[in-house]
């Protein structure tokens, strides 16, 4: 049973790059950030996955990342405005899946003071249907 | 030798304004404030022979380098300007006086960016 994983993060990455709105905010959406890229930016791949509800399934745990210099959370919140619009309760179209399904996803804050940084880790679950 | 000739270069001082947001944020632009007369070296640990640190900034890897800046005691400096050396911008960390009150000792730090 092939991994997820990869294709998972390649899809999202096509729809979150794929949008004018959300590519507007930000300067783009990496596994690597280069030391060159400027804040806000979302990384992606981080996540966790366990074999499906029924044979041939996965369920996993993707987590979206969004960083923001902004003073307060104000921007991460308008960045996860968009990236819900385009990955929440979705089909999507994975690489060597049949089908792969979205929920809403959980979020988590975080605060990194010392260097100015504010961003949102939402997690999305997703069964993917071999 | 005057303290005031060995001020070798004008700089130009940014100071954030903010303007609040309904959440209790702010959006912050940068205005010039003024220009400075002053020297600016870097700022080496001898003891950890090195003059910056490396960071981690938002998933992001990269390194500060610290100067001091030297100017007269009554320039309007504050932590949090920027200080604009041409093509260089540095962030003011913390403005020092002397027990004299004969010049400020700025602390400044530059990020650095590589490929």
């Amino acid at each position: 049973m092939a991994s997820p994983f990869f294709p998972l993060q390649k899809e999202i990455r096509r729809i979150l790059e794929s949008d004018s709105s959300l590519m507007s905010k930000i300067t783009g959406v990496y596994d690597y950030v280069p030391e060159r890229e400027s804040l806000p930016f979302i990384t992606i791949g981080e996540g966790q996955s366990q074999p499906g509800p029924w044979p041939g399934a996965w369920d996993v745990q993707s987590i979206i990342r969004i960083w923001s210099d902004y003073d307060g959370f104000k921007e991460a919140s308008d960045i996860l405005a968009d990236v819900d619009r385009l990955l929440s309760n979705k089909h999507l179209n994975v690489e060597g899946f049949e089908d792969a399904v979205t929920f809403s996803p959980a979020t988590d804050d975080f605060l990194d003071i010392e260097n100015g940084i504010r961003g949102i880790d939402a997690t999305y679950r997703v069964i993917l249907d071999g | 030798m005057s303290f005031l000739s060995l001020l070798n270069k004008t700089v130009e001082i940014r100071r954030p304004q903010r303007v609040t947001d309904p959440g209790g944020g702010s959006s912050r632009t940068y205005v010039t404030v003024g220009t400075v007369k002053c020297r600016i070296r870097p700022l080496i640990s001898r003891l950890m022979d090195r003059t910056g640190n490396e960071i981690e900034l938002g998933h992001q890897g990269g390194t500060y380098v610290r100067y001091v800046m030297y100017c007269m005691p009554n320039e309007d400096v504050q932590r949090n300007d920027l200080v604009v050396d041409g093509s260089k911008t540095y962030e003011v960390d913390a403005v020092l006086i002397d027990s004299k009150g004969h010049h400020l000792d700025v602390r400044l730090r530059e990020r650095q960016r590589g490929n």
